[in-house]
């Protein structure tokens, strides 16, 4: 239970000093950060400020040329995107990426790689093991996709739904996974406004219910604003400001990034 | 899961064997052996298709894996006593083992680049065969002595034929049960790109090897048939261009489906034969190419695309409108 005198919860993401150059191109220029456990985190800025760039170096898509990442104080470095999967840490993609030929079902199952324990053989002939293992991500499946509301739709191939729907996918493979750490680049992209705000509540649902830390990466400053409880805002590949949403969207270097303007 | 058989998929694998059964007593000696050569087709093919329809992977080395698997069989019924079920476990072993080094680049490059290194392995191929003629009667190839199981032998032509139906049944089975296995769902990540399938935590090169490896001990398998059915193995049946055949047939018949393999074999072998049983042989190439190219265009998906399309449209006929596509958290909120 939580007390007066309990401190901050202890950060699940740890990003020191991250740096990456990219075709000769300065794309982070020393990044630092924390991502406290369980909670909704913020990672906003416009567009080119190195949200994806960091998002990137998280998940071990690239490299980066200094810096570290911690997870669960754990040094990431080094580590190849597998390995951090088969650790806890998702993600997903600006760009909806599925199982176009597959059901909703397959997708979210796909999700369950990181936890295959079970082998070729048994895999393909059927085993005890196997049987139970595919009892439990199936039912890890359809409990994502109850919370994301995707129920219904679990026996319709991906290829025939709407986007909106589609992107309830993307984002229920990564919760179908149990993530520790989730990262979820720009969900909303391409969304309408109701279908944004649809997409966020079950995100926020997805999170209670799983209990995941969730890193929203947007340059929708509004749905930042009301989905996460910390924020850090980046621009030019540094970080800009950090703290509430509402204290970072007050700050006159992050309207000056943003709007333009001096005033706060 | 809950269980979404119906009973035309029951049926199915019934129909079919019965079909198999059934065929022998219709067909002449001919007839049963283009049959046989359909069954070896279907092996091979859904080899191909594991690797490339499943794993998204291009191969041209599919030939190679049947050339080890014909010339292991060849050299095993002359130089052993051994059951034909031994050379069938050889045989997979060996083109298991061809293909996950095959695959080996497959882990670098990939698209056309991995294309012409799997076309490189075809040529190698061809030079050990002419090179090494010791073993593998080099140009002539190596008569293969007729194998079996005790007094039933490949000298029987329908022993031929039941070998071939049972070796396709089991490659069709295998790969149906990869379609809803997590190995298949790995492929298919494979398949739509790496980033993909790594961001899910699948291993895309133990994906890609398993892939390599069931595709070259199919092609292992179907070899040992063709070997005791034509008798003999010479390497110009195993060449870059036996692997487009095969690719063709794929093609043709559909990628990804168990019954694309089926469909295009069928073809690759029958549509020849009707051409020269028309008295115009020569046009078949031609046709051939016209059809292919129809195809990719009309339908990229292949024969089997067809036939999947009028199944979908029987099992909607009558059945409940899906349900709408109102993302549950507007409906649980209301």
């Amino acid at each position: 239970m939580a007390t007066d005198q309990a401190g901050p919860p202890p950060a699940v993401l740890e990003v020191r000093d991250v740096r990456v150059t990219v075709n000769g191109v300065r794309a982070l220029g020393g990044v630092s950060f924390d991502v406290p456990e369980g909670s909704l985190f913020g990672l906003i800025g416009p567009n080119g400020a190195g949200k994806t760039t960091i998002m990137n170096v998280i998940s071990a898509v690239i490299t980066p040329q200094h810096g570290s990442v911690r997870f669960r104080g754990r040094e990431l470095t080094g580590t190849s995107t597998v390995a951090r999967v088969r650790s806890g840490i998702l993600r997903s993609f600006q760009q909806v990426r599925l199982l176009e030929d597959l059901t909703v079902l397959d997708n979210l199952l796909l999700g369950r790689e990181r936890f295959r324990t079970v082998g070729l053989l048994r895999q393909i002939g059927g085993s005890r093991t196997g049987r139970r293992q595919a009892r439990r991500d199936l039912e890890a499946a359809q409990e994502v996709a109850a919370v994301l509301g995707l129920s219904d739709l679990l026996h319709r191939d991906v290829q025939d739904l709407p986007f909106g729907a589609r992107r309830l996918v993307d984002v229920g493979r990564a919760f179908a996974a149990e993530p520790d750490l989730l990262l979820l680049d720009e969900p909303a992209a391409g969304l309408d406004v109701t279908s944004r705000r649809l997409l966020l509540d079950a995100i926020k649902q997805a999170q209670r219910t799983t209990g995941a830390t969730v890193m929203l990466v947007e340059h929708d400053v509004d749905l930042v604003r009301r989905a996460c409880e910390e924020a850090v805002v980046l621009s030019n590949g540094e970080v800009l400001a950090r703290g509430t949403p509402t204290e970072v969207l007050a700050d006159p270097a992050v309207l000056r990034a943003y709007f333009g303007r001096n005033d706060a | 899961m809950p269980d979404r058989r119906s009973p035309a998929r029951t049926l199915r694998p019934v129909l079919l064997l019965a079909v198999l059964a059934v065929l022998p007593l219709l067909l002449d000696s001919f007839s049963l052996y283009q049959a046989t050569m359909i069954l070896v087709y279907v092996t091979a093919i859904i080899g191909l298709d594991i690797v490339f329809g499943r794993a998204g992977v291009l191969s041209v080395a599919q030939a190679v894996f049947i050339g080890i698997g014909a010339y292991t069989a060849a050299w095993m019924s002359r130089t052993t006593s051994v059951s034909i079920g031994v050379e069938l476990i050889a045989a997979a072993v060996v083109a298991g083992l061809a293909a996950i080094l095959v695959g080996l680049p497959a882990l670098r490059v990939s698209g056309l680049r991995l294309a012409i290194l799997t076309f490189a392995f075809v040529e190698l191929f061809q030079w050990g065969l002419t090179t090494f003629a010791s073993v593998t009667g080099g140009t002539q190839g190596l008569l293969v002595n007729p194998g079996g199981f005790g007094a039933i032998t490949t000298a029987d032509p329908l022993v031929g034929y039941g070998l071939a139906a049972v070796i396709a049944l089991l490659a069709t089975w295998l790969v149906i049960r990869l379609q809803r296995n997590p190995i298949g769902r790995a492929m298919a990540a494979v398949k739509n790109s790496n980033l993909l399938a790594e961001s899910a935590g699948v291993s895309t090169v133990r994906t890609k090897l398993i892939a390599f490896m069931l595709s070259g001990m199919l092609g292992g398998l179907a070899g040992v048939v063709l070997a005791h059915v034509a008798g003999s193995v010479t390497p110009a049946g195993f060449t870059v261009f036996s692997s487009l055949n095969l690719l063709v047939a794929l093609i043709l018949g559909g990628t990804g489906r168990a019954h694309g393999a089926w469909l295009g074999a069928a073809y690759v072998v029958l549509m020849p034969e009707l051409f020269a049983r028309l008295g115009i042989p020569n046009a078949y190439p031609i046709v051939n190419g016209a059809v292919l190219m129809l195809l990719l265009v009309v339908l990229p998906g292949g024969i089997a695309s067809v036939l999947d399309g009028i199944r979908d449209r029987v099992a909607r006929r009558g059945a409940a409108p899906p349900p709408p596509l109102t993302p549950a958290a507007e409906r649980s909120s209301s």
